[in-house]
């Protein structure tokens, strides 16, 4: 039995564990619930069934969609609406029996997509009967849109449907290594960058350790960064922190800033912290802490089996014969159904019928059974010794 | 940190539902030995601190009265089971002591519950939180895997903006911290959380290390998002002592063998009642025997062994923690900060001995060293507010961590229908924009669309591919989708072809009846439209200006579309 206590204003009932799927508990509501509580109206015998159907395998739209997967895979899926294939007919003419459906994957990084302007763009070919595609590309960290359409014998393509823009993660350490900071207060974040000047950039210090590690000394004075710097650095035109600063500084970027941003997108930078004599990996073997940075390198972070539920911590029985047995012993006996039956000093309840079963495990050894029953009124008494016993079990192949 | 987290299985239609046990044995094999745990803690002064997340699903479960009453009785039941096993063992030294163990567990449990928390175990992990020593976050709304739903930004805020609400509304006060499911995170996603108010939240090491621009101090201190929210990563090496299946401690050859259960090995008359009612071998609770090595010949558990390895394994786990932060500290300028999260399931109910050792870790860290100490992410914060800001890439803590185990041959299909089914909830909150403020117990309508959201956000939790991939109660996990997505899809047509059926709305109600305190339907209707559900994140407003100075498209590379 429950009780369960709240803080309302009419007593509920007393609540038993056998389960009762319809009672009125719209009084256990709170204030603030009340507008929205719509449910638990005391229901009508009749049950109402519940067709639920099955999903359709399709959907009357002409549409592509992309699901980045992980770095080097794209999921695509789509669907190709009936009366899109007579559109397509009558757009490709005599061609189109012999052409093919095609999904075109163009490469759109850092680049605003309006149809022709792709860095590059593979194709897939497609069957009449499949919906979807694991599409495998060989860089990571890129945008990547897609087109489903009809592709001639000629190679020309006519296009029916345009997807959505994915961008796939990166699956290695940044080449960019520029830091920059924020202090997150209560109402207000700052975002700003330090600056050195070149005389007290390195200085050598001694840790705690006693080993020599070039070590930054004190910074500079702070540059805050607004939303557009952020922005900035992350797009397509400046990738480098220090045309953030030259420009913040007062030195415009040139025309031939520009030009050279090509040059720099994907370069290997180590602008500010640049340590003379140390190689990048060096460096972040010493700088770039903890031993998460090897293993990341290596594999991806997730090379040991994380998943989500626990069910790498237990290694999953192997699929090998087994075979076991236990022994069990049930001793059963009548008696008068007023009387009393004790099996060493413990009474053993009976049933209406003055029957009882009593179950045990049984293990190797020996087990000593005493019973006795004693009479309703006292006067006749019984007595029953046996015991059982279980030979030394062996296994063997 | 602990991350709590079931599917949302509630059948009021049905007596017994099989699946509905999961909640149960979590509930005896980890929440309540939790709870127990942190009141010995408190208890002793123990200065400990632990970060839980109690996601939504959960704790709408936890909440729910027919649950309680159908636990209680799964609860009587047991006891009842181990009082036959008490007498049926009487002659048998070796399972006679862990019958009894087991006996005085689950009465134990049967009073904690009913007694002292009064069936709603929310407000115990609320008191914890109120004495300071345990932090609770936030999560989706029903544990949806966001990278996938980033064709439709509407729904990832809804799922989002409904978590952090109810979390509200059962707690009183706004989270500081959202656990994203599975850890599953993409470059833009924290402008989302920026909107609802969350401070920090959780990614897997390579998110963090991958990040953009490289992170000075890797995962030990955390990275802010330029929109100003924390990101926190995984230690690998504190992961992988628990987590790993051969090297971790969970696998030690004294702890309890969580594959052996009487339902399984007993004779079939005898167990018949504590099984499914259908016949169907389930696992119980009761467990006699100890893994032993990797043989199929086990032996009988021994809880005083499994106890003294606990503590050992806690000893040797702070030694390493210990180490480690040395270690850092001669390369960082800062006190690192070491984040372990783990599925708060593995402690208690495939790890018996989990929160034991997670007690044990708690007491010696308190009074046998001084070079760590537990903390809360948002006390470190308090402590370091500047840190470094990068975007981390996209990742998860999936198997090969992004999103490989929910996008797979066992579950692909799903994502044509739950986007489909996005892109028409869109649209009914464009089209019935005016039921917006609606009470929808005299808008028949208005009780349509809370109920078609309700049906979205149950069919997009990640639970459901996880289990195709796994392949454990895959029907069940194929019906509950199809269900939801055509139960959905009937709202739909029924919305726009005025053809509601009344009784059918009602029946769908009452067995769907997750958030029903909620007003879901705001989270789609909007009043004032906003375009294409893109953050209103102060960065975009100010791209006309940088655009028309430059006379060229400058695109956020990492913006989804």
């Amino acid at each position: 039995m429950i009780k369960t206590q709240t803080t309302t204003k009419r007593d509920i009932p007393k609540v038993t564990p056998k389960v009762t799927p319809q009672e009125d508990i719209s009084h256990k509501v709170a204030e603030s619930a009340q507008r929205f509580y719509a449910y638990q109206y005391p229901r009508e015998t009749k049950a109402v069934e519940l067709n639920d159907g099955e999903l359709p395998s399709r959907y009357d739209t002409t549409q592509v969609t992309l699901l980045a997967r992980d770095p080097h895979y794209i999921h695509a899926y789509w669907d190709i609406a009936p009366d899109a294939h007579d559109q397509m007919r009558q757009q490709v003419g005599a061609e189109y029996d012999r052409s093919t459906y095609t999904l075109r994957m163009y490469d759109i990084t850092k680049k605003e997509f309006n149809g022709h302007n792709a860095n590059s763009s593979f194709d897939v070919a497609i069957q009449p009967h499949q919906n979807n595609w694991y599409v495998n590309l060989w860089g990571d960290n890129v945008n990547y849109c897609g087109e489903i359409g009809v592709k001639t014998p000629q190679g020309q393509f006519y296009p029916i449907a345009r997807s959505n823009v994915v961008h796939t993660p990166r699956a290695s350490i940044s080449e960019r290594s520029d830091m920059m900071w924020m202090d997150v207060k209560e109402n207000r974040q700052d975002a700003f960058i330090y600056t050195w000047s070149r005389a007290n950039r390195i200085s050598n210090a001694i840790d705690k350790a006693g080993t020599q590690w070039p070590v930054q000394t004190k910074p500079g004075r702070k540059i805050y960064l607004s939303e557009d710097d952020i922005r900035a650095y992350y797009s397509s035109l400046f990738p480098l922190l220090s045309k953030i600063r030259k420009r913040r500084n007062g030195n415009g970027a040139t025309a031939n800033d520009i030009k050279d941003i090509g040059k720099y997108s994907h370069r290997e930078l180590i602008e500010d912290i640049s340590i003379p004599g140390i190689s990048k990996s060096e460096y972040y073997r010493r700088y770039r802490l903890g031993d998460s940075a090897e293993l990341v390198e290596r594999g991806g972070g997730s090379e040991q089996n994380f998943v989500g539920a626990s069910e790498s911590v237990h290694q999953l029985p192997q699929r090998k014969f087994f075979f076991e047995i236990w022994t069990e012993l049930i001793v059963y006996g009548r008696t008068e159904p007023d009387a009393k039956v004790y099996l060493d000093q413990k009474n053993i309840p009976l049933r209406k019928d003055g029957t009882f079963t009593l179950r045990y495990a049984l293990p190797d050894g020996r087990i000593p059974f005493n019973f006795a029953a004693i009479s309703h009124d006292q006067i006749d008494r019984r007595t029953i010794k046996t015991a059982v016993e279980r030979s030394q079990t062996k296994y063997g192949s | 940190m602990l991350h709590a987290h079931l599917p949302y299985v509630r059948h009021p239609e049905e007596e017994y539902f099989l699946e509905e046990n999961w909640f149960y044995e979590a509930i005896t094999e980890t929440y309540i030995p939790l709870l127990n745990m942190f009141d010995r803690l408190t208890k002793d002064g123990v200065d400990f601190r632990l970060t839980m997340s109690l996601t939504p699903p959960l704790m709408a479960m936890m909440r729910d009265e027919l649950l309680q009453q159908r636990y209680v009785r799964h609860l009587d039941k047991l006891i009842e089971l181990s009082e036959k096993e008490l007498e049926r063992t009487s002659y048998d030294p070796h399972y006679h002591g862990l019958s009894l163990m087991y006996h005085e567990r689950f009465k134990q449990s049967r009073d904690v519950f009913v007694n002292k928390y009064k069936c709603d175990l929310v407000k115990g992990f609320a008191k914890f939180q109120n004495m300071g020593c345990l932090e609770i976050i936030a999560s989706c709304a029903t544990h949806g895997f966001l990278p996938n739903m980033q064709v439709n930004p509407e729904s990832i805020r809804a799922q989002i903006q409904i978590g952090v609400d109810y979390y509200k509304k059962v707690l009183g006060k706004q989270p500081k911290g959202f656990w994203l499911p599975e850890c599953g995170y993409f470059p833009g996603l924290d402008d989302f959380l920026k909107e609802a108010g969350i401070r920090y939240f959780f990614v897997d090491s390579h998110g963090i290390m991958h990040s953009d621009p490289a992170p000075r101090y890797s995962v030990y201190a955390p990275l802010y998002c330029p929109s100003g929210v924390a990101a926190f990563g995984r230690d690998w090496e504190s992961s992988k002592q628990v987590w790993s299946s051969k090297e971790g401690y969970p696998g030690d050859p004294d702890y309890r063998e969580y594959y052996r259960d009487i339902g399984f090995e007993l004779e079939f008359d005898y167990i018949k009642p504590y099984i499914h009612p259908q016949g169907i071998r389930i696992n119980t609770g009761i467990k006699y025997w100890r893994i032993t090595g990797d043989t199929e010949y086990k032996e009988a558990y021994r809880p005083d062994w499994a106890r003294e390895k606990a503590a050992s394994h806690a000893g040797n786990f702070m030694f390493n923690r210990e180490k480690q932060v040395e270690h850092l500290s001669y390369h960082m300028d800062r006190q690192p900060i070491i984040v372990s999260p783990y599925d708060a399931e593995l402690f208690g109910h495939w790890w018996f001995e989990g929160p034991m050792w997670i007690e044990f870790l708690a007491r010696k860290m308190c009074f046998d060293q001084q070079t760590v100490k537990m903390i809360t992410p948002s006390e470190y914060l308090k402590k370091y507010s500047k840190n470094q800001m990068a975007y981390p890439s996209a990742s998860s803590w999936g198997y090969k961590g992004y999103s490989e185990y929910w996008l797979e041959g066992s579950n692909d299909w799903i994502y044509r229908h739950l986007h489909m089914a996005e892109k028409r909830m869109a649209e009914l909150g464009q089209k019935f924009a005016q039921y917006g403020e609606k009470d929808p117990r005299r808008s028949r309508i208005k009780r349509a669309l809370n109920q078609a959201v309700r049906e979205l956000v149950l069919a997009e939790s990640s639970d459901w591919p996880f289990i195709m991939k796994t392949g454990t109660m895959v029907p069940y996990a194929h019906k509950r989708v199809k269900q939801h997505i055509s139960r959905f899809t009937r709202i739909y047509e029924d919305l726009n072809n005025k053809t509601l059926d009344p009784a059918w709305l009602d029946e769908v109600e009452w067995r769907d009846n997750i958030f029903w305190e909620l007003d879901c339907g705001k989270y789609y209707i909007k009043s004032k439209g906003r375009g294409n559900g893109k953050p209103k994140s102060k960065v975009s407003r100010k791209r006309k200006t940088v655009k028309a100075r430059k006379q060229k498209t400058s695109r956020r590379s990492r913006q989804p579309a």
